[in-house]
């Protein structure tokens, strides 16, 4: 029992000592590293931000052909129109 | 059982000494730690923003593909709606230049229709014979083939819109009249009668003649008065500028 308390105490001042060590013994990452961190995520930021553009550029096109469509709908409706007023105007 | 506490103290020792000294989270959202971070960190936080492109660019490409075809579409679509309209100008014998012409010719007219819908009664009644030209000329507009094309249509009748307005604008029929000096076309009782405000129809002078005999004849035995020879016969041929005619209603 008593070599129980010794270890028990020993095993939570070791945590403590590894704690301390943890933060200041880590490795790092160079500066080199950290230089093609930042220019990968960068990178990344750039093609998001193309794609946002491109998805609009996509929805305003969508929007562009809805609209053409209703014209050229519009258009065959009114030559249906024409011919029965001209066939009505020569008779 | 104290054994075990304190195993489980050290356990939470462990996790939190983890987390505070090596958030992964952190430095996604804010690069500007990048210093602080650890080695492990870095290979996640790398493999991330890598991960991030790749998809990006994927996702761009099939982007840039369905962009392609809808443009191709619309290029289509284009020329689609080309061949219907030279079709209805077909159908109606006419070309671009006419529906141009047509155009040009609404523009003019709405465009002299604003102007008067601007005046004032009483300058609206002055402005009569331009507001019978323009009616003559969306009549002639609407003669025309080009007029059966909807949006020619369309706007016509936004044209017979505007001169009713301006019609309205008008003020009700003159209760009285006087007589003008105009050199090129002298006031007589059949033209006035034949004025729009007040009978439109000249066959109805005697009507004015009646109502003011009495100004008219004081006027016609003044002239005869100061001539020796008259080249009137009668009182109703004879009337004077500045006379004041009663138009009975």
């Amino acid at each position: 029992m008593k070599y129980f308390k010794i270890i028990s105490r020993l095993i939570l001042i070791g945590t403590f000592v590894c704690m301390c060590g943890m933060v200041g013994c880590t490795p790092k990452p160079s500066q080199e590293e950290l230089q093609r961190l930042e220019e990968a995520r960068s990178a990344a930021e750039s093609a998001e931000r193309k794609l946002a553009e491109l998805r609009q550029e996509r929805m305003n096109l969508e929007s562009q052909l809805s609209q053409k469509e209703a014209e050229l709908r519009e258009h065959e409706a009114e030559i249906v129109d024409l011919k029965e007023k001209m066939e009505a105007h020569n008779q | 059982m104290k054994f075990i506490k304190s195993i489980l103290f050290c356990c939470c020792l462990f996790t939190v000494s983890a987390f505070a000294a090596d958030p992964v989270w952190q430095f996604q959202e804010n690069p500007e730690e990048y210093d602080t971070m650890t080695m492990e960190s870095y290979e996640i936080v790398l493999a991330a923003a890598l991960q991030r492109e790749k998809v990006a660019k994927e996702q761009i490409a099939q982007e840039q593909a369905l962009i392609e075809s809808l443009r191709q579409q619309l290029l289509d679509i284009d020329q689609r709606i080309a061949a219907l309209i030279q079709e209805k100008y077909d159908i109606l014998g006419i070309t671009e230049q006419d529906v141009i012409d047509a155009e040009n010719e609404i523009a003019a007219i709405r465009q002299e229709l604003e102007l008067l819908l601007g005046l004032t009664p009483e300058e609206l009644l002055k402005r009569m014979s331009d507001i019978k030209k323009l009616e003559a000329r969306i009549a002639a507009l609407k003669r025309k083939p080009v007029s059966y094309l909807w949006r020619i249509r369309d706007q016509i009748i936004e044209l017979e819109d505007l001169l009713a307005r301006v019609k309205a604008n008008l003020p009700d029929k003159l209760s009285q009249y006087t007589v003008r000096l105009v050199p090129e076309r002298r006031d007589c009782l059949w033209r006035i009668a034949e004025y729009p405000e007040i009978y439109e129809d000249p066959a109805q002078w005697p009507k004015i003649y009646r109502a003011n005999k009495t100004t008219i004849d004081r006027g016609y035995n003044s002239y005869l008065n100061n001539v020796e020879e008259s080249k009137y016969s009668r009182s109703e041929d004879l009337i004077f500028p500045g006379q004041v005619f009663d138009i009975p209603r």
